[in-house]
C-alpha cells in the first residue's frame, strides 16, 4: 500500500545499488513520470529510491572522444550546455520542447531513457548518436547500445537490480549538423505525434560523409532508418535525393492510431520531417 | 447623455488582490476542524442496469464513517430543467460519470481506499454513443419514458422554404459538424458542507448560481429553504460547466446526516468525466439566394447529442429558433431540430449556449453563397444581416439598436478592406515561404442575453447606505456569481455610479443565500444587464430613502425584466429575447501545406458592449472568449468511444498554451447604448467565442481553396482535407 | 502510517514536518503547512497551477515528493511579497487585468518571478516560452504578457 511507502535517499551510486538490491524498490529521480504513474497505481513498490541527491550524475562532459551525460542531467541543464550546443544542437532543441519549464527543471534524460516511451523525445536523437547506456549494479557496470536497451513501450534491457548511470556517445566529427523536428497537436507542451532526429556531415563538395536518421512515435520503440541512411551515404545531397530518402523512411515505421493521430498521418509526417531535416541541415531551404 | 464617473472606467478589480497573494479562498481551500472527507463512486460504465451494489467491504474499511446511496435521499432526483437524473443511481446508469454512492471517511486516503472496495454488479445494456444511432427505430431506450430517445424537438416554419428554394438562383446544401468542448476551468469541482451557527446545512462550493444549487439541494433533501444555505467563495472559472450541480447535493446530504463538516475534491479526470460538455451538433443546411446575394430561404435540420441527461439540452436546442440562420434576415425558413439522449457525457451549458455551433454553420453557408455568386464576404453580410426593424426567424421584430451593420463595416475597415464600386475589396495576403499559404476569413454573429423564450427573468439586490451627512459606506448585497469574469466589481461600479459615490466606499456582500435573494445565474451574458438593473434599482431606492433621512437607508428587491414569450410549437413564432450582443471578427492565418499546422497571424474583433462598464474587463472577456474559440477550432479534440471518454486529462485534452494563443487581436469597440441594461450595457460574456471558428475555416479556404465542414482543424484533419480535395 | 521528518525552508522560514515521504510537495504545502495559494489543477504537471520555486527554480509541486525537499528551499506565492510589499508582478497582474478566475494566477506569477530573476528584460516571445507550463483558461494570456512586461519595466527602473 502507498501509505507504507518508504523513501530511501542514497548518497552514492554504490549505496543506491545496494538499496536497490535489498529492497527491489522503484527508482525515482525528477519524478515527472514516476509520480503520475504512482498516482495511477501503475506500479507497486514499498520503497522509492530517490536518486536526485547522487553526486556527479548530473554532469555533461567530454571524456576523450566521448560525450557523457549523467543520467540525472535535467532538460534545463541540457538546454544550457555549451558543450552540447557546439556538438549536438538537436539535444538542446529537444530539451526545450519537453513539457514546460517546470518539467524541464525536474525531468532527467535518464528518466526519459528508462521510461522508454515510443514518443520519448530524447530517444531519436540519442539513437541517431549511436548512444550507449551505462548500467550499474552492486557488482559493477556494463555498457550496452541504446538500440539494444530499448525493447518495447516501457520495456528495456535493464536488469532488476540495475541503475542507469550515464548515457554516452561518440562526439560527432566537426562540421556535423543535427536537428530535431516534431509534429504535435499544439505548439506548447505536447507529446509528439511523430518526431525525427537527423544528423548530417557533408564534405566540401556537398557529398554526404555521414548521415543518420531516427524517428519517434512511429513504432513500439524509436527507430533508425538504415535503408535511407545507406541510400544517402556517399552521395551528393540534392533535393531529389532527399525526396527519395524521405519516401524510404516511411517504410521504416509501423505506426498505430491513437488519441494523438492516425497511422496515416504519422506516415505522412515521417516523410515531411525527414525531408525538412535534411533540407535544413543541407542548407537547401 | 449625463456624464458618468465610475461606469466606463477601467477601475481595478477589488477581488483580485487576494488572488495574486494566494489568499483567495477557492472551494478546496476551506477546511474545518473535525472535517470528514468524501469520495464519489462513479458508474465507470456507460449503460447498465445495477444488479447489486455491495458496500459492506467499504463500510468495514478503517476510518469509514458512512456510505450514502440512493436510499438516503428523500427525493433522489436532480436536473436544471427537467429532473431526469438520479443523484445516486440505484436502478440504472446512463453514462460513465453517473454517481452511484459516496464514501465518507476520516481521511481522504481512507475514503479513496474504501471506494475501491465498493462492488457494483451490472447487467450491461447496449451503448448508444451517437444521436443518430439513438434515434434509429428499435434502439434501446436510455430513459424508458422517452420514446425514440428524443430529449427535445423544435420546429420552426416561416413562409414557404421549399417554394422559395425552387425559385432561388443559387442553392447551397451542406452538412456541418461541431464537436464536444470541455470547459477545462482550472479549478476542479470541490466543496465543503457544514452546519452553520443557525443550524443550517451549508454548502460552500463553486457554481454559477447559489440559488439554483439551493433549490436542488432542498428538493433532494426535502428541506425548506431556510434550513439550507449555499455560499460561494472564489470560483476557478465556470463557462457554463458549473450550472449543473456536481458535488453539492451529496455534500449537503452527508453534512446533514452526520452533523459534521464534509469535504470533497474531484481529480481532473473525475471533473472531465463527471461534468457536461458543449454539445456536439450536426447541422444540415439548404439555403437559397437570388443572384444579387439576397437570401431567400433556409431549410435546416439540427441534431444535437444530449448525452445521458437533459441538463440544459432542451434550452440549447431552443436557442436554434433564432440562431440557426445566424445573424441574417431570411424570409422563408423551415427548421427541425432534434436532441437525442445517448450514453455520452451530458451536453450542457457552455459559453454561447448553442450559438457557437449555430454560427459556425450559418457563417459558412453565407461564405459558400458568396463564393457561388462571386460576392465578397463584406457585401453579402451587409446585404443580409439583421438591422433595426428587421424581423427574425421567430417572426418578431428585433429589439432596436442593432449595431451589426456598423460592426461589419468597422471590422472590414480595420482589416484593410476597401469599399470599391458595389463591393468590398479584401486584402490579398501571401506567404513568403514556398510550403505555406496565407488567407483571411470573416464571421459575424449575434447572441441573445438573458434566458428569453418566455422564461421569467429578473434579479434581486439590496443596497444599504451608512453615514450621517454623507454616504460613508455602502453595502451591496448580490448573489451574482463571480466565476472570474469580474461581476462583483462591475456591479459595485454600477452602484457607485447610481449613488454618485466613490467606488472605494462600496462593499460587496456576495453569493450567500442567507443574505440575499436570487440574482439568477452567471450565464447567458446576463449578469451585468439583469443583476446590474437590480443593483441600480436598489441603489436608486436607497438613495431616495437616504434623501428622506432614513439611516441606514435600505433599497432593494427584485427587478423584473420585460417579458418574452415561448415559441409556438408549430411555427416557433415568439418574442424570444429583449436584447442581443453583436460582433464581427476577421482572422488572418498561415497554413503549412505539408504538415497541416495553422498559425493565426492576427485577429480583428469588432464588438458592441453597449456601454463598457469596465473597458479593461470587457476586453478581457473578449480575449478569453476568442482564445477558447481558438482551442475549440484548432487543438481541443475531445474524444469519446463507446461512451468512454478518451481525453480525460489536460495532457490529452489540449487547451491553448501561452505559445499557442494568438499574439495580436485588434479590438474595435463601438458603444451603441442598449435600452435594457443599466447605462446602456449589453452582454459581452459570450459573443467573443462565436466567431473565430467559422472565420478560421473561411481563412483556410482563402489560403488553400479547400472547404472544411467540421472542427477542430487539427493538422491531421487539414492534411487529410487537402489531400482528398 | 510510515512518515519521515522533513526539514525545509519555506518562504524564508525553517519548517519541520512529519509526513509520509510519498506525499507530494503540493499536499505538504496545502495540508501540513497551510499554504493554500499553491493550487491543485491536474496532479500530472500539465497545468502549472501548483508552480513553486524549489531552490529558485520553478517546479510543479505536484511532481515533487515531500521526501525530496528535505533540506531544500521552497518559495510559494505567499512568500513572494517582501515586508508587506507586494512583488511588482503581483501588482501588475492586478493592474493589467491579467487575473480573472485567478486559479492559475499564483502559478503564473511564480513562473514569471523565476523568469525575471534570470532575465530582467524578457521579450514577449521569451515570456511565452517561460509560461508555457502554466495553463490559463480565462484570459487568453495577452494581459498576462502585458503584466509581466510592465513588472519587468518597473524592476528595471528600480
Amino acid at each position: 500500500m502507498m501509505h507504507e511507502l518508504r523513501l530511501e535517499t542514497p548518497r552514492s551510486l554504490a549505496e543506491a545499488s545496494r538499496i536497490l538490491k535489498e529492497t527491489g524498490g522503484k527508482v525515482i529521480a525528477g519524478g515527472t513520470d514516476v509520480i503520475p504513474q504512482m498516482r495511477d497505481g501503475r506500479f507497486e513498490a514499498n520503497t522509492l529510491i530517490d536518486l536526485s541527491r547522487l553526486p556527479d550524475l548530473d554532469t555533461i562532459k567530454e571524456e576523450g572522444d566521448f560525450i557523457v551525460i549523467g543520467a540525472l542531467a535535467n532538460y534545463t541543464s541540457i538546454r544550457q550546455s555549451q558543450l552540447l550546443q557546439e556538438t549536438v544542437p538537436m539535444l538542446l532543441e529537444v530539451a526545450g520542447l519537453v513539457g514546460g519549464l517546470q518539467t524541464q527543471n525536474r525531468g532527467t534524460i535518464g528518466g526519459n531513457v528508462v521510461n522508454a516511451s515510443p514518443a520519448g523525445d530524447t530517444l531519436p536523437p540519442l539513437l541517431a548518436l549511436n548512444a550507449e547506456v551505462v548500467l550499474n549494479n552492486s557488482d559493477g557496470e556494463r555498457t550496452i547500445p541504446l538500440s539494444d536497451f530499448l525493447q518495447g513501450p516501457g520495456q528495456t534491457a535493464i536488469a532488476p537490480h540495475e541503475l542507469l548511470s550515464e548515457i554516452r556517445f561518440q562526439k560527432p566529427p566537426a562540421g556535423t549538423k543535427s536537428t530535431f523536428l516534431r509534429l504535435g497537436n499544439r505548439r506548447g507542451m505536447v507529446i509528439s505525434i511523430v518526431s525525427a532526429a537527423t544528423m548530417l556531415l557533408l564534405d566540401g563538395g556537398n557529398k554526404i560523409e555521414e548521415v543518420r536518421i531516427a524517428l519517434g512515435a512511429v513504432a513500439p520503440i524509436p527507430i533508425r532508418c538504415p535503408e535511407a541512411e545507406a541510400l544517402l551515404q556517399g552521395q551528393v545531397l540534392t533535393e531529389a535525393l532527399i525526396e527519395q530518402a524521405a519516401e524510404m523512411t516511411v517504410k521504416a515505421g509501423s505506426p498505430i492510431d491513437d488519441v494523438r493521430g492516425t497511422a496515416t498521418y504519422r506516415q505522412h509526417g515521417i516523410k515531411v520531417l525527414v525531408r525538412r531535416g535534411l533540407l535544413k541541415l543541407g542548407g537547401l531551404r | 447623455m449625463t456624464e458618468l464617473k465610475t461606469v466606463g472606467q477601467s477601475v481595478i478589480r477589488k477581488d483580485v488582490w487576494d488572488k495574486v497573494t494566494g489568499e483567495a479562498t477557492y472551494a478546496d481551500d476551506a477546511s474545518l476542524p473535525t472535517m470528514l472527507h468524501m469520495k464519489m463512486v462513479f458508474a465507470e460504465t456507460p449503460h447498465a442496469r445495477i444488479r447489486k451494489l455491495e458496500t459492506a467491504a467499504a463500510e468495514n474499511h478503517p476510518g469509514v464513517v458512512a456510505i450514502f446511496t440512493a436510499k438516503d435521499l428523500p427525493s433522489n432526483v436532480m436536473g436544471m430543467v427537467t429532473q431526469d437524473q438520479q443523484v445516486f443511481c440505484d436502478e440504472k446508469v446512463r453514462f460513465e460519470g453517473d454517481q452511484v454512492c459516496a464514501i465518507v471517511a476520516e481521511t481522504a486516503a481512507q475514503a479513496n481506499a474504501a471506494a475501491k472496495l465498493v462492488q457494483i454488479e451490472y447487467d450491461d445494456l447496449p451503448v448508444l454513443d451517437s444521436p443518430f444511432q439513438a434515434m434509429e427505430s428499435g434502439a434501446a431506450l436510455i430513459h424508458e419514458d422517452k420514446p425514440g430517445n428524443l430529449c427535445h424537438q423544435v420546429r420552426l416554419r416561416v413562409g414557404d422554404a421549399d417554394a422559395a428554394l425552387a425559385e432561388a438562383d443559387v442553392v447551397i446544401e451542406r452538412e456541418y459538424f461541431t464537436p464536444w468542448q470541455e470547459h477545462a476551468y482550472l479549478e476542479p469541482e470541490a466543496g465543503l458542507a457544514y452546519i452553520d451557527d443557525e443550524g443550517r446545512v451549508t454548502v460552500r462550493a463553486s457554481g454559477q448560481n447559489t440559488h439554483d444549487d439551493l433549490r436542488q439541494i432542498c428538493a433532494a433533501l426535502d428541506l425548506p429553504e431556510d434550513q439550507v444555505r449555499v455560499v460561494y467563495g472564489a470560483i476557478g472559472g465556470a463557462f457554463g460547466g458549473r450550472e449543473d450541480v456536481s458535488v453539492q447535493i451529496a455534500l449537503a446530504l452527508a453534512a446533514w446526516k452526520l452533523q459534521r463538516p464534509v469535504k470533497i475534491r474531484w481529480s481532473r479526470e473525475e471533473s472531465i468525466k463527471g461534468h457536461g460538455k458543449r454539445h456536439p451538433i450536426t447541422i444540415r443546411h439548404k439555403w437559397g439566394a437570388r443572384s444579387d446575394g439576397t437570401l431567400l430561404a433556409a431549410k435546416t435540420e439540427v441534431i444535437t447529442d444530449a448525452g445521458a441527461y437533459n441538463s440544459t439540452s432542451s434550452e440549447v436546442l431552443t436557442n436554434f429558433y433564432y440562431a440557426a440562420i445566424g445573424a441574417y434576415q431570411i424570409p422563408n425558413v423551415s427548421m427541425d431540430g432534434f436532441s437525442a439522449f445517448t450514453n455520452n457525457v451530458p451536453g450542457c451549458a457552455f459559453r454561447g449556449f448553442g450559438s457557437p455551433q449555430a454560427t459556425f454553420a450559418a457563417e459558412l453557408q453565407i461564405e459558400h453563397i458568396a463564393e457561388a455568386l462571386n460576392l465578397d464576404p463584406v457585401t453579402i453580410r451587409l446585404k443580409n444581416c439583421v438591422r433595426d426593424g428587421a424581423t427574425i426567424a421567430t417572426q418578431s421584430e428585433i429589439p432596436p439598436g442593432v449595431s451589426l451593420p456598423a460592426l461589419i463595416e468597422a471590422c472590414a475597415n480595420e482589416l484593410g478592406a476597401e469599399q470599391k464600386g458595389n463591393g468590398w475589396e479584401m486584402p490579398i495576403v501571401e506567404s513568403e515561404k514556398p510550403h505555406k499559404r496565407r488567407g483571411i476569413g470573416m464571421a459575424a454573429g449575434m447572441k441573445n442575453s438573458g434566458f428569453g423564450w418566455g422564461f421569467p427573468e429578473g434579479s434581486e439586490a439590496r443596497v444599504v447606505l451608512h453615514g450621517q451627512a454623507d454616504i460613508e459606506r455602502v453595502e451591496l448585497f448580490t448573489a451574482a456569481a463571480d466565476c472570474g469574469q469580474g461581476a462583483h466589481n462591475v456591479l459595485a461600479q454600477v452602484a457607485a455610479e447610481a449613488l454618485n459615490v466613490p467606488l472605494e466606499v462600496v462593499e460587496t456582500v456576495t453569493s450567500d443565500t442567507a443574505t440575499i435573494g436570487d440574482a439568477g445565474p452567471a450565464s447567458a451574458s446576463r449578469l451585468t444587464i439583469f443583476a446590474g438593473q437590480a443593483v441600480k434599482q436598489a441603489a436608486d431606492q436607497a438613495l431616495e430613502k437616504w434623501h428622506n433621512e432614513d439611516r441606514p437607508a435600505v433599497g432593494g428587491g427584485r427587478w423584473d425584466a420585460p417579458l418574452t414569450t415561448p415559441p409556438d410549437p408549430e411555427t416557433g413564432a415568439c418574442f424570444n429575447s429583449i436584447t442581443y450582443a453583436y460582433g464581427v471578427q476577421a482572422v488572418e492565418i498561415e497554413v503549412d501545406m505539408e504538415t497541416g499546422e495553422i498559425e493565426i497571424l492576427n485577429i480583428v474583433a469588432a464588438h458592441d458592449p453597449g456601454r463598457a462598464v469596465n473597458p479593461q474587463q470587457v476586453i478581457g472577456q473578449l480575449q478569453g472568449g476568442i482564445i477558447q474559440a481558438q482551442g475549440w477550432a484548432l487543438t481541443e479534440n475531445f474524444l469519446s468511444q463507446g461512451g468512454y471518454v478518451q481525453t480525460d486529462r489536460l495532457s490529452t485534452y489540449l487547451i491553448p498554451t501561452s505559445l499557442d494563443a494568438v499574439s495580436e487581436i485588434k479590438f474595435v469597440l463601438l458603444e451603441q447604448p442598449d435600452t435594457i441594461g443599466p447605462y446602456g450595457v449589453r452582454g459581452v460574456g459570450e459573443i467573443g467565442i462565436l466567431l473565430l471558428a467559422p472565420a478560421l475555416v473561411s481563412a483556410l479556404h482563402d489560403a488553400t481553396g479547400v472547404w472544411f465542414d467540421r472542427i477542430p482543424l487539427t493538422p491531421e484533419r487539414v492534411i487529410s482535407g487537402l489531400q482528398t480535395a | 502510517m510510515n512518515t519521515m521528518k522533513i526539514n525545509l525552508i519555506v518562504n524564508g522560514q525553517s519548517r519541520s514536518v512529519e509526513a509520509p515521504p510519498g506525499k507530494t510537495l503540493l499536499y505538504l504545502l496545502r495540508d501540513d503547512l497551510d499554504l493554500l495559494g499553491t493550487k491543485d489543477g491536474c496532479r500530472e504537471g500539465e497545468c502549472g497551477a501548483c508552480t513553486v520555486l524549489l531552490d529558485g527554480e520553478p517546479v510543479n509541486a505536484c511532481l515533487v515528493l515531500a521526501g525530496q525537499v528535505d533540506g531544500r528551499e521552497v518559495v510559494t506565492i505567499e512568500g513572494l511579497s517582501q515586508n508587506g510589499h507586494l512583488h511588482p508582478l503581483q501588482r501588475h497582474f492586478v493592474e493589467a487585468g491579467a487575473v480573472q478566475c485567478g486559479f492559475c494566477t499564483p502559478g503564473l506569477i511564480m513562473s514569471s518571478a523565476a523568469l525575471l530573476e534570470q532575465n530582467p528584460q524578457p521579450t514577449e516571445e521569451q515570456i511565452r516560452h517561460a509560461l508555457v507550463g502554466n495553463l490559463c483558461r480565462c484570459t487568453g494570456y495577452t494581459k498576462v504578457f502585458e503584466a509581466v512586461q510592465h513588472a519587468a519595466e518597473e524592476v528595471d527602473r528600480d
